[in-house]
């Protein structure tokens, strides 16, 4: 495990707040271009400080702006004035006219010389604005914050966290995620248990490698990410990755694997995330009638954000409406004899290796333990485990095997204890007579009752 | 924990009986009872009686056969913890513990205060996202609720990430030996403004906090705290869950074939979910509404920076 330094490095990556612009930037020893008509900012004059609050300050060379730390309590991230609890003006002496501000652009200018302007310029601007104080509250705050994004010379730069950027990527165009909102994010990574030390597996699709980011994140260096790529993957794919700025070691549980060398897919959790609820409502579905799955959930949440101020709180104007679906589960165990098609003493699928699951779609279901015997090693099957075996060159293979029953309960005709046992073979042919019995009533009747008898014979059997 | 496969002698298991009813078990091979004598450890539940000594070695998420149907032993993860804990307290669930976890960025490694504990619900969370190098450090005023959760804790295999103590964080704070070396601190706690100073003492630069509160009042006076105290980047959200049932569903198509032609064709092998007869032509589709009573509130929860001086 690592600590995070606590001190801003070069060529590391910084999280760039600013008034209405919040990006992820690197550390580069030459000043930086942000955005057209704002001057270059020079990160490197950070290196070697807290993260923190910054003040961007001009320097003489050049129209470049260096950063200076700034201690606590003289930057204001909400304006004071969008603060003060003000009488609810309404806007009736409000004159439209473009001579409002009584200060003009050029006037400004000269007086900054540098087109940024701090604290107190934003106030005289305020102060010449004609129209300020008969402005309602509202309008102040979006006049104030106009202004602040375009003048402000406070800056805070923050570590990278998956907070951060999940909210960066997923405010920047939500759709570029597929609308994967950091709060479902969140849920996301919570329901499938992702800890330190974890094997997991994602198949993320045009996420921009988000949620590949939270696993490697609560990984921790440990464990095992395995993510299924689909198709080759473009530039890009990992974007949050890269921005998470996450050191080697942190990487290194990441591998990828192309989809189609996958052999066999068991997941413990399921947990696809989409933007609308079909695709998932069919596998909830299926989920539900395969019986591998407890507490299989589909969810969507709903999130809204306040604006807390004394006397002013009210939810946002604005919220997203669109979380994305969640479909989760809990995997648990099921009898493998309920999905392998046993017949007699084999299984009807063929090849294991290419298993028709046209034919076969329970399979899928089943639980399949693989191994590699190398010469001198041996295999214990308990009873009642199909197996198959594959000889990948020359071998010879012997085989022994336990009667875990009385003997004469065995075939005698069969030395590997694979057919089934004596009163199963005759317990089979009274089945089929109660078949042909069950099959002179209406179909809807034999249906019914062969359900009925199957439990009964089921009950029956299990019972001490 | 990710290497402990097979159920032993003292792990906790969750029951997993139907969707509604998850139940917390010990797995002990007898109980004492009131005459302090050992008698084999026998839980009932509605499918018959579960000989408790029976699952010790098997797989978590194994079946098990009871008289009149089955159940699941599930593993004690903190999602299914919150479900069957044993209230002592309100909790909180999973979708706000979610989001808090998220919003104080833990991750492996880092160093959590927690206030109160209450009955632990969020505390398991914490404690799995940070192990195995983060620590836990949780205060309740309450001595009773410490004891339990310490056991809980312990018993769930947390105990060497945890730290819980009974005190009065608003008096007392989360203690001097913990000064400027927090990552995130939580509150849960009636007035949680109160913890705020001993909050900004233990919290490291740039640090998270957050806090849950029901009520809108307690979070409008937190957040006048949290200004004042040099915490930016405050944030109060409120996120609730909607769950859907789904189906699947024929859509009929009127036809003009009489009910009378119909009946010559052959009974479908399989019935639709939902009862309808496929002969009535349309297709069958997959069809989801949400539920029709979720919770509504639960609590806001304010996120916020601590920005220290860093002279
Ligand atoms: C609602 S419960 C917390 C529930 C917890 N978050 C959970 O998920 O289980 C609040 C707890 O805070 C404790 N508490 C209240 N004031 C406190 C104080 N000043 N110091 C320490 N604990 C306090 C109470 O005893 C109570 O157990």
């Amino acid at each position: 495990m690592e600590e995070t330094s606590e001190v801003i490095k070069l060529n590391s990556r910084v999280v760039f707040c600013r008034v209405g612009d919040k990006r992820i930037l690197t550390v580069h020893q030459k000043p930086l271009y942000l955005k057209k008509g704002f001057p270059k900012v020079n990160l490197a004059s950070a290196v070697g400080k807290p993260y923190g609050n910054f003040l961007l300050v001009k320097q003489k060379e050049g129209n470049v702006f260096n950063l200076e730390p700034l201690e606590v309590g003289s930057a204001k991230e909400v304006d004071p004035r969008l603060e003060a609890t003000g009488v609810t003006r309404d806007n009736r002496d409000i004159v439209d006219s473009s001579t409002s501000q009584k200060l003009t652009m050029d006037e400004i200018c000269t007086r900054t010389g540098s087109g940024l302007l701090g604290a107190e310029m934003i106030d005289l601007l305020v102060e010449n604005s004609a129209t300020f104080s008969s402005k309602s509250e509202y309008s102040q705050q979006k006049y104030l914050r106009k202004k602040l994004e375009k003048y402000s010379d406070n800056v805070t730069l923050m570590p990278p966290s998956l907070r951060l950027v999940s909210e960066i990527i997923f405010d920047y165009d939500p759709l570029s995620v597929q609308n994967l909102r950091p709060d479902t994010l969140a849920i996301l990574l919570n329901t499938a248990g992702i800890s330190c030390g974890g094997k997991y597996l994602v198949l993320e699709n045009g996420c921009k490698g988000l949620v590949t980011a939270g696993v490697l994140e609560r990984l921790g260096g440990e464990g095992r990410l395995i993510r299924i790529t689909t198709k080759k993957e473009r530039s890009g794919e990992l974007e949050a990755v890269e921005k998470l700025d996450l050191s080697k070691n942190l990487k290194q549980p990441l591998i990828s694997l192309p989809l189609q060398d996958l052999e066999c897919l068991n997941p413990g959790f399921e947990i696809p995330e989409k933007d609308n609820c079909f695709p998932l409502a069919e596998c909830h579905v299926m989920l539900k009638s395969m019986g591998c799955a407890v507490l299989v959930k589909l969810t969507e949440n709903w999130l809204r954000e306040y604006q807390v101020l004394p006397d002013r709180t009210h939810p946002l104007v604005t919220m997203s409406g669109n979380s994305g679906f969640l479909l989760s589960g809990i995997k648990v165990q099921t009898s493998n004899a309920e999905f392998i098609y046993p017949v007699g003493d084999k299984s009807l699928v063929e090849d294991l290796d290419l298993p028709d699951f046209d034919k076969f779609p329970k399979l899928a279901s089943a639980t399949c333990y693989k191994c590699f015997l190398k010469p001198g090693d041996a295999l214990f099957i308990p009873s009642l485990w199909y197996h198959n075996v594959k000889a990948l060159d020359f071998s010879v293979a012997v085989n022994f095997f336990w009667c875990g029953m009385r003997k004469e309960l065995y075939d005698a005709g069969d030395p590997y204890g694979n057919k089934d046992p004596v009163p199963v073979a005759r317990a089979a042919q009274s089945v089929d007579k109660a078949v042909a019995l069950l099959r002179t009533l209406p179909p809807k009747f034999a249906q019914f009752y062969g359900r009925k008898l199957a439990n009964v014979l089921y009950q029956k059997s299990s019972e001490g | 924990m990710h290497g402990q496969r097979c159920i032993e002698e003292n792990s906790v298991v969750i029951l997993y009986v139907d969707f509604k009813t998850l139940r917390v078990l010990r797995v002990t091979k007898t109980v004492d009872t009131k005459d302090g004598k050992k008698v084999p450890n026998i839980y009932q539940t509605i499918y018959g009686p579960l000989n408790v000594s029976e699952v010790i070695g098997k797989p978590y998420g194994a079946r098990i056969e009871l008289k009149k149907g089955f159940v699941y032993l599930m593993f004690p993860s903190p999602e299914l913890w919150t479900l069957a804990l044993p209230h002592r307290t309100q909790i909180l669930y999973s979708t706000d513990i979610s989001l808090i976890i998220a919003n104080l960025e833990l991750k492996p490694g880092k160093i959590v205060c927690e206030a109160g504990t209450g009955s632990g619900s969020l505390s398991c969370s914490i404690l799995r996202t940070i192990m195995p190098c983060g620590k836990l450090h949780t205060f309740d005023f309450h001595d009773q609720r410490v004891e339990c959760a310490v056991e809980e804790f312990t018993s769930l295999g947390y105990g060497e990430f945890v730290v819980a103590k009974h005190r009065d964080v608003c008096q007392d704070g989360f203690g001097v030996e913990l000064t400027g070396k927090v990552d995130a601190v939580f509150l849960d706690l009636p007035h949680p403004w109160l913890a705020l100073t001993a909050a900004t003492k233990v919290l490291k630069n740039c640090g998270r906090i957050a806090s849950f509160s029901p009520c809108v009042e307690q979070v409008q006076k937190m957040c006048v705290e949290l200004r004042s105290n040099g915490y930016e980047q405050l944030k109060t959200i409120e996120c609730l869950v909607r769950e859907s049932v789904v189906k699947t569903i024929t859509l009929t198509t009127p036809s003009l074939c009489t009910a009378k032609n119909r009946t010559e064709e052959p009974l479908p092998k399989r019935m639709k979910t939902d009862g309808s007869d496929p002969r009535d032509g349309g297709e069958a589709t997959f069809f989801s509404m949400p539920v029709t009573s979720c919770a509504g509130h639960t609590g806001f929860l304010t996120f916020a920076t601590c920005m220290k001086n860093r002279s």
